[in-house]
């Protein structure tokens, strides 16, 4: 049983007259964070792949993050990055996409910007921990009701 | 409390099929904190933001952004909003009146998320705070959920 599909109970509300909106409201609230967290991830697979950002990084945080081969991990990156966020954002394979982003963005949160300090203006660890956290979650609840796996009536 | 009500659940008539049941018999026992865990992260990460800006005014690149972009003239807005990060932030973590908490973090979210987005969307820009955003309206749709100081308590906004 997923969390997401919550049976909202009227006698619990203090305001039992918002029973109703939050019936409609509810099951909305799994889907929208995992197609904002694939918005999120979108441009920066993006530019990884179609902007040249895999040398960038091949030559700057892969090293950091102690990785051999650079060039082949960063494609990897761009890839889990790229095509990690449309299949997060259509919940197609929920659970392995957001496996691998776990990896990925634990990974970045440790290895590339935990010297950076946390806050995110400095370009520090808080916005990949979250996405982490995130993603980590929908590795524990799938793709819930508004997925394609759900759809499909079959998921990892 | 009403367990009963929540345990009977309508909607998991379609719940999916696992395609490697072995591999569902390690996440199935996690599923139900799936959204607790959404909800923990997006007050939690709050919480050093409105710290920051408590303890350690002035010294710090948040409080300082906060101050010259927006903030210039009334010194009470960021104090409230520091107190919101770090008492709202908390509250959210817990549950404890996850959807009055949510409404207002929602609210200072959307409008961080203007402010950043005169730098554009990426690269420590409106993205994060767009994220935030969505996490805090998708608690207020939502309410604390099963594992919250909202269910302990057994009443709710």
């Amino acid at each position: 049983m997923s969390e997401e599909a919550v049976e909202i109970d009227k006698s619990r509300l203090i305001i039992p007259g918002l029973a109703g909106l939050y019936r409609h409201l509810a099951p909305l609230s799994y889907a929208i964070v995992r197609v904002a967290t694939a918005i999120l991830l979108l441009p920066g697979g993006y530019e990884k792949l179609f902007r040249g950002g895999v040398y960038r990084i091949a030559a700057s945080n892969i090293v950091k993050a102690g990785v051999e081969p650079p060039l082949a991990w960063a494609w990897a990156v761009g890839c889990t990055e790229f095509f990690g966020a449309i299949l997060l954002a259509i919940g197609l394979w929920t659970r392995p996409t957001a496996f691998a982003l776990v990896v990925l963005l634990s990974t970045i949160t440790f290895r590339v910007r935990w010297d950076a300090g946390y806050f995110w203006k400095a370009t520090g660890w808080e916005v990949t921990l979250l996405l982490a956290l995130i993603c980590l979650a929908y590795l524990f609840g799938g793709g819930g009701r508004y997925s394609l796996d759900r759809r499909i009536g079959r998921e990892f | 409390m009403s367990a009963m009500v929540e345990e009977e659940n309508t909607l998991d008539t379609t719940a999916v099929k696992p395609i490697l049941p072995t591999l569902a018999k390690l996440y199935q026992p996690l599923a139900p904190y799936s959204y607790a865990l959404l909800r923990l992260s997006a007050g939690a990460i709050l919480i050093p933001h409105g710290v920051q800006e408590l303890l350690f005014r002035g010294s710090a690149p948040a409080g300082r952004y906060l101050l010259a972009w927006e903030l210039k003239g009334p010194i009470e807005g960021a104090w409230a909003l520091a107190l919101l990060e770090a008492i709202g932030g908390a509250m959210l973590a817990l549950g404890l009146l996850t959807r009055p908490v949510a409404l207002l973090l929602a609210i200072e979210m959307a409008w961080a998320t203007t402010v950043h987005l005169k730098f554009g969307w990426t690269w420590g820009s409106a993205e994060y705070p767009a994220l935030l955003l969505t996490m805090c309206v998708a608690a207020l749709f939502h309410g604390g959920g099963r594992y919250s100081l909202d269910y302990r308590i057994g009443k709710e906004f």
